[in-house]
């Protein structure tokens, strides 16, 4: 496929076609590109207020929490029991009553267990007793820090198979003295959990993050560092959250979405210009033809047809440039034919009048001499003058016929009774000449008429089939019914002719004899329309020529039979 | 003050367990009477446990009523409901002693609270036989002369655990790669502890790809579920037990966990309840194991605890009911063996040298006491869940059974000191 031949680039077929295309990819990159720059700005933006929004309110939520504990521990703090605990005999025990209490609050599954140290931090009693969730071997570089005159340490992380934690510890006064410690290691998730709303572990993950040194996943374990999307205020000194992105498989479903939208724009773009070409190509092979035929008449071809095979309005195009181009043909040929007819018909009455005047003048005094000679030899010779000035008129006669045909006057006429007439007025020429003249037809069979021209046109053919036919030949007349016309056939079995010779049979002077005037089958094709027949030629050399007239018929009731 | 409301708050259930060796005419005169204190939670989120425990001591009780003979003592059995809260559970323990001056305690279904109470019982110079929990902490570093645990405790289902591991996944070309779930408490601790550490001893060759800590009785795990998710472990080893293994098996349905990863659980999660609990919502093809099972083992004597128990509650019953059968068994014989509850030492010879046999043994097998750990040395069968609706409302079961039998020995960890020993 030539797709820009020099020949199709700037048809009006492709500019079209180029134009609607790119009406239409350039709305399509438009709306791709918007929608796709609208959707990741609306998505930013509601990710973006979402973060604030809930790191702010998360964060109070973790502020309440520590403070909750903060409470429980000044609580503890300021119990009786407590101070008897430090400045007491107890040598280290403690009431019934402080450890049903601290166990009662150990009973909340966010404290692992309530200390209570002397002021070197060593540790007096542990409740509930448990050995886990002890010193850790990083101690001394945990963070630390004081909030609201509480000392919290940590987070410790998990290791060895134990969840992290982290302790708080306030002092116990007594007149302002400090005896003692009273503490708690804390579950860490209990903490971090509050996080977990803001949790899309895929696309983003909340992390505590405690000094910017350690973070925390919403579970309590340790975190890797990560790309930072947003990050609350401090909660508590050193404290804060930070929403860190995630694994992120939503953002590659987007991005693949993404790529996706785009191929198929591309491949939309590719399957209309595919699309766009095809067309192109289709209207153009469409319309060449119409194009080269349109070119033809031009030149005055009206031999060319093109294919009325092309689909809806180019196949009416098509049907509707053959019709033009037959009644373009057809009225030029009669405008020729009328003009010619008017050239003969100027030419014939000039001959009329400046020679069958003094033929007149010349058959009289011919005819004259012939009665007053009484030598036989001579009025033979006189006879023979006057033959001929006979035949000349007669030729002249034709010439005017054509040039001036005169118009026909229709009457019922049997075929078969006419053909007979015929085939007497031939018979003794027939005979002479050798020749088996035959007619067959429906002998009811009768058409409308003029009856001599009728007669002239079935003398004309015979005649010149017995011309053409060699002794020994035969000429068959025959008449028949063909759906609504009356067909009368001429042929012999001549010498026939050659294409060549069979189209010029009807131009006017057209003849292979050398006493023909070539006017005769001018004459009768002229006599056959004039009568409302149409005559058709069928020739081949040596096998014979049939000529076919078809009349109109008349339809009457009558007896039918054959002869 | 605070100690006098919570003493009238406490919530008793006293059976009255006659059990004469003789017609009621002449036992009323001569029997001694042993009482028992049992601390289950009978409401409250385990509450079944202890319900199922109250059917099987009454069970138990019926047992020894009906082999009773002349001089066999009367066993009167105390069941205070500790609603699974530590304090609670303390103070209906002091109450046992101080002012029902019980001669046992029994039962506790928490490690946490055992603890407590095992600590209470050992002042009082009073034996605690522990059925239901499993923590390793007081037969190994925290135990006393006064403990023993009748049932089989999760150093036992871990050792089990790691045996099938071993089993299950040697085809492994790459470490195993392990995620695990426990709940934040002692018995998750140790758990996770004792099966890294078998799995070192068995050679399994195997990498943590993330520990979880949820709380105990927490209800939302969509937070670990989806960290599980991200660790893309090859095996999931839970440590939860009860209603906790039930809501994280549901959510972890609903995320995809169990389409991802195969989840185990060694310990306790086949209980009975838990199996009843989640109906439909039991997957197929999670490796599960608890301390009883109502089909394993196929013996007369398992059969006919599970038909008994059915025909005296209504449903089938959980682990912890025939724990609580083996603990007044277990008291019962070494009364008989020490000839009474007066001389301790004898007492505590008579549970050291303990021969028991168990619905929950199978044949060939009779449940034995370690004169050191004081745990009772007991099967472990582990299988795979399938569709099975024999024991309804349940529609599944274990089956695929590997069954592993308990070491000659308490298992000491290399971790633990040899003054643990």
């Amino acid at each position: 496929m030539k797709l820009w031949s020099s020949e199709h680039r700037l048809s009006v077929v492709r500019r079209y076609l180029l134009g609607s295309l790119v009406a239409a990819l350039i709305p399509l990159a438009l709306v791709a590109g918007l929608y796709d720059r609208y959707s990741a700005d609306l998505l930013d933006n509601i990710t973006t207020n979402r973060f604030d929004f809930e790191l702010n309110e998360t964060s109070a939520k973790v502020v309440n929490f520590v403070e909750v504990q903060i409470n429980l521990l000044k609580n503890i703090a300021n119990l009786p029991d407590t101070t008897v605990f430090f400045t007491g005999d107890a040598d280290g025990e403690i009431s019934q009553l402080l450890e049903d209490l601290l166990l009662l609050e150990t009973e909340s599954p966010d404290i692992y267990a309530i200390e209570l140290a002397d002021l070197d931090g060593n540790v007096l009693q542990t409740i509930p007793r448990t050995d886990v969730h002890t010193r850790p071997s990083n101690h001394n570089i945990l963070p630390l820090i004081f909030y609201e005159g509480v000392e919290i340490l940590g987070p410790v992380l998990p290791e060895q198979g134990l969840p992290g934690w982290y302790s708080m510890r306030i002092p116990v006064f007594v007149d302002q003295q400090k005896i003692g410690f009273i503490g708690l290691r804390a579950r860490l998730a209990s903490l971090t959990e509050l996080a977990s709303p803001l949790l899309d572990i895929n696309a983003y993950e909340p992390h505590v993050v405690v000094f910017d040194r350690i973070h925390v996943t919403t579970v309590g374990t340790q975190a890797a560092p990560g790309k930072v999307i947003a990050q609350s205020g401090h909660m508590i000194p050193g404290w804060k959250i930070r929403m860190v992105q995630g694994r992120d498989i939503y953002q590659a479903p987007k991005t693949n979405i993404r790529y996706l939208l785009l191929v198929a724009a591309v491949l939309s773009a590719i399957g209309l210009i595919f699309l766009f070409l095809q067309m192109s190509e289709r209207l153009t092979r469409y319309l060449k033809p119409l194009s080269l035929g349109a070119r033809e008449i031009a030149n005055g071809n009206f031999s060319v047809e093109i294919p009325e095979d092309a689909p809806g309005e180019l196949g009416m195009l098509a049907r509707s440039y053959n019709r033009m181009r037959d009644q373009l043909s057809t009225l030029i040929d009669s405008r020729v034919d009328v003009e010619r007819r008017a050239a003969l018909g100027n030419m014939a009455a000039g001959i009329a009048h400046e020679i069958r005047n003094p033929l007149t003048t010349v058959s009289t005094a011919v005819h004259g001499l012939k009665r007053s000679e009484p030598n036989s030899e001579r009025r033979i010779m006189l006879e023979t003058i006057s033959s001929e000035i006979l035949r000349v008129d007669q030729k002249i006669q034709e010439l005017l016929d054509y040039a001036r045909p005169r118009f026909p006057e229709l009457q019922v006429l049997l075929l078969v009774p006419m053909l007979k007439s015929i085939e007497t007025l031939i018979a003794s020429t027939a005979h002479a000449a050798g020749i088996t003249v035959n007619v067959v037809g429906d002998s009811s069979l009768s058409v409308k008429a003029d009856e001599a021209h009728l007669r002239q046109i079935l003398l004309n053919l015979t005649l010149n089939a017995l011309q053409a036919t060699p002794v020994g030949g035969h000429v068959n007349l025959r008449a028949y019914r063909d759906e609504g016309h009356a067909i009368l056939i001429v042929a012999d079995d001549g010498r026939g002719m050659s294409q060549k010779e069979l189209s010029k049979i009807l131009r006017p002077f057209y003849t292979t004899r050398e006493d023909g005037s070539g006017l005769g089958l001018s004459v009768t094709k002229q006599l056959v329309e004039a009568n409302g027949g149409q005559i058709e030629f069928e020739s081949e050399q040596g096998v014979g020529t049939t000529i076919s007239v078809s009349l109109p018929v008349h339809d009457h009731q009558g007896e039918r039979g054959r002869c | 003050m605070m100690r006098i409301l919570y003493l009238h708050a406490m919530f008793f259930v006293y059976l009255a367990l006659a059990c004469f060796m003789y017609r009621p005419a002449l036992a009323q005169a001569v029997a001694p009477v042993v009482k028992i204190g049992c601390l289950y939670p009978t409401t409250g989120p385990a509450g079944l446990h202890g319900r199922d425990s109250v059917v099987a001591i009454q069970m138990a009780l019926d047992k020894l009523n009906t082999a009773a003979s002349e001089d066999t003592p009367q066993f009167e059995v105390l069941i205070g409901d500790t609603r699974s809260r530590s304090l609670r559970s303390l103070q209906i323990t002091r109450q046992f002693i101080h002012e029902d001056r019980v001669d046992f305690l029994c039962g506790v279904v928490s490690s946490d609270i055992a603890r407590l109470v095992a600590l209470e019982a050992a002042r009082a110079d009073m034996f605690f036989i522990g059925t239901g929990h499993a923590s390793p902490s007081l037969i190994s570093h925290d135990r006393n002369a006064y403990y023993f645990r009748v049932n089989n405790g999760s150093r036992q289902s871990m050792l089990a655990g790691a045996r099938y591991i071993k089993d299950t996944f040697v085809d492994q070309e790459r470490p195993l790669k392990i995620g695990f779930l426990g709940p934040d408490y002692e018995l998750g601790y140790q758990i996770w502890r004792d099966l890294r550490s078998f799995l070192k001893q068995q050679d399994v060759a195997f990498e943590v790809v993330g520990e979880y800590w949820p709380k105990l009785f927490e209800t939302d795990y969509n937070v670990y579920i989806r960290h599980l998710l991200q660790d893309e472990a090859d095996l999931i080893v839970n440590a939860q037990w009860g209603l906790d293994f039930v809501a994280f098996v549901r959510q972890a349905k609903q995320l995809g966990l169990l389409d991802q990863t195969q989840l185990a659980n060694f310990d306790s999660a086949a209980d009975f309840g838990v199996l009843s609990f989640l109906g439909t919502d039991m997957p197929e093809g999670l490796i599960l194991s608890a301390r009883h099972h109502v089909n394993w083992p196929d013996t007369p004597g398992n059969k006919a605890f599970v038909q008994e128990f059915f025909e005296r509650a209504g449903r089938y019953p959980g682990f912890a009911a025939e724990g609580a059968y083996s603990g007044i068994l277990a008291i019962a014989k070494a009364v008989e063996t020490a000839g009474g509850v007066d001389d301790k030492q004898k007492l505590r010879q008579s549970f050291e040298t303990l021969n028991l046999k168990l619905p929950e043994d199978p044949d060939g097998f009779t449940s034995f006491m370690d004169p050191v750990s004081h745990q009772l040395m007991q099967v472990q069968a582990i299988g795979i869940t399938r569709r099975d609706t024999t024991f309804a409302p349940a529609t599944t079961s274990l089956g695929d059974w590997k069954v592993y039998m308990p070491p000659a020995h308490w298992p000491y960890l290399s971790i633990e000191s040899s003054d643990e020993r």
